[in-house]
């Protein structure tokens, strides 16, 4: 029995599965990482790729120091090697504008970010062309979709089709915000089924609709990722841990410079997972998904930094 | 090592648990040893969600004989917080009771839920008038959870009137994200008496910001435990781009000043 309507989930159900008392039992077991981080030190020996990142400056809220400079010294106090992120711009305001950030940031900073064109529907004229111009730059690897920003326009909607041709056609991962008045669980088990090559990222782990749903929803579908962009619920990277078939389907994010990406890897660092199972969650599994050796992006970072790029890395 | 003293955890069963979570002192006490917290101050599960009397008679129930540190050093390592509300159902003892019954079990930290989903009360002047004014008598820091959904902002004007009108009452604001800096600023330049719990403080070098513009003495770090998970408020203060200085009153130090000025 599954919580979504119409779909027929196989194997023992979630709540089974995710045994309360069992990991509150299980001791709290201090590992290298979280010493590090609690001496304030970044993280050594792991390699952290935020697959759910932004750029810039936001109107809603004051960001302290969005730009991309900033957002690099962030992520080497912490020892985060990459973000994957999208222009703010691009999602409130002037596509084209906040793309450009993106093209222009993974440019300056090689191997510190990778990233997502933003799909606007309401300039679905264009957006083929547009997309696949994007899409041809180095490093930008993935869409970014927003539909409570633009309007709450369904994901199924004609205005996105462009967008989801594209997608099928490059086999490009799929990132789409999530949200209370959002699309329901069964329109994201129709587009799983509806564009089966296409991997489907799904925003903020369906926070505001069901953990339990989001696990039933990846297990169910092969091309159905879990965005792990709100760990800092108590308990629920473990619980991702024990809910899915496949755990190479939890992809790291930190939604920053929104929030605190601090805060974020402190969340998933601090968890009672294995290391084994940190390394692939905060770096290993978006790689696989991406298709990025991660010790390229190591690599092309040094790089960076012993003098001015001559070429941007291609991945 | 940076030290931390943290002002915002509970224990007890919780209608929905969050995964894994724990519910006695013992488990929050072995936490806190992972965490490397020092001590906490504490509210029980039932005084928020049941009834607060009957929470808080839980907690000094639940505490005693279970601090490992009090028995060992003599310092109290779990620090009991009553939640409160107006008398004028009956349900509480009178303010001067009340505060005085706080002050002789050594609990030197209130808590307030006045929300729709909390224990529905004003805090104007004619309902939690007498109650505010014994707390503020006796300089009890006194936190108000006002049950945020992560979207929302306090209602400026009340906050604003409260800190003016009892100068002498710490209050802590617990469970909001910080989203509204352009407001919260301005409230805390003008409202010294206002402090944030950092439990779910997670803006973008938002502990740098603030504390350039209104300064390291008016945050308190809080874990939120067990709703966020453990390791994140810690994290975030270890890697700020602030002072050591800064660090210390926001680890532990401010919240230590404000228990040392309650005046029993």
């Amino acid at each position: 029995m599954s919580s979504i309507r119409g779909l027929d989930t196989k194997g023992v159900p979630i709540w089974q599965r995710t045994v309360q008392r069992q990991l509150r039992n299980q001791p709290w077991q201090p590992c290298a990482w979280q010493q590090q981080l609690r001496r304030g030190e970044p993280l050594q020996g792991i390699t952290i790729v935020d697959g759910h990142a932004h750029l810039g400056e936001y109107p809603g809220f004051f960001i302290n120091k969005p730009d991309a400079d900033s957002m690099v010294e962030v992520m080497d106090r912490i020892g985060m090697q990459t973000a994957v992120v999208s222009a703010n711009a691009a999602l409130r305001s002037d596509p084209e504008y906040g793309n450009q950030m993106v093209v222009q940031a993974i440019k300056n900073h090689p191997g510190r970010f990778l990233g997502y064109v933003v799909a606007n529907p309401h300039y679905a004229e264009g957006l083929e062309a547009s997309l696949n111009r994007y899409l041809d730059e180095p490093g930008m690897v993935a869409i970014k979709l927003h539909p409570e920003l633009h309007d709450d326009y369904p994901l199924l909607g004609p205005r996105y089709e462009p967008m989801w041709a594209v997608a099928a056609a490059r086999n490009v991962p799929v990132l789409f915000h999530t949200y209370f008045g959002g699309d329901s669980l069964e329109d994201i088990a129709r587009l799983a089924i509806k564009y089966p090559t296409v991997p489907l990222l799904v925003g903020h782990m369906l926070q505001d609709k069901s953990l339990e749903a989001m696990a039933e929803l990846a297990n169910s579908f092969p091309n159905i990722y879990v965005d792990l962009s709100v760990p800092e619920i108590f308990g629920v990277t473990e619980f991702f841990v024990e809910a899915l078939d496949d755990v190479s389907k939890l992809i790291f994010g930190t939604d920053f410079p929104w929030g605190n990406c601090h805060f974020r890897v402190g969340a998933v660092i601090y968890a009672r997972v294995s290391e084994e199972i940190k390394r692939k969650i905060m770096g290993g599994n978006i790689a696989q998904l991406l298709r990025i050796p991660l010790e390229s992006l190591v690599e092309s970072s040094k790089r960076s930094t012993e003098g001015p790029p001559a070429h941007v890395q291609t991945f | 090592m940076l030290r931390f003293f943290d002002c915002n955890a509970a224990i007890g069963r919780w209608k929905h648990p969050r995964h894994g979570g724990y519910e006695t002192a013992e488990e929050l006490e072995a936490l806190l040893d992972y965490l490397q917290v020092d001590r906490a101050v504490v509210y029980h599960a039932q005084a928020h969600e049941t009834h607060a009397p009957l929470g808080n008679t839980m907690l000094m129930e639940a505490l005693t004989g279970h601090d490992r540190l009090r028995r060992e050093r003599s310092v109290e390592r779990l620090l009991p917080s009553w939640i409160v509300f107006p008398h004028f159902t009956g349900e509480m003892p009178a303010p001067e009771i009340l505060v005085g019954e706080m002050l002789a079990a050594g609990v030197r930290v209130a808590r307030l839920l006045p929300g729709y989903n909390g224990h529905r009360f004003s805090l104007e002047p004619w309902c939690a008038g007498p109650l505010l004014e014994k707390l503020a008598a006796h300089r009890v820091p006194t936190m108000i959870d006002f049950m945020f959904f992560r979207r929302d902002d306090p209602d400026w004007r009340l906050l604003y009137d409260l800190c003016q009108r009892y100068p002498s009452l710490p209050i802590i604001l617990t469970g909001w994200s910080g989203l509204a800096s352009r407001s919260f600023y301005p409230l805390c330049q003008a409202c010294r008496n206002l402090y944030l719990d950092t439990s779910r403080y997670a803006l973008f070098r938002g502990l740098e910001s603030f504390c350039r513009e209104v300064g390291a003495r008016q945050l308190l770090y809080g874990s939120g435990l067990p709703f966020v998970a453990a390791g994140v408020a810690v994290t975030t203060i270890t890697h700020a781009f602030i002072s050591d200085d800064e660090k210390a009153l926001i680890g532990a130090g401010n919240l230590e000043r404000l228990l040392e000025g309650v005046q029993a």
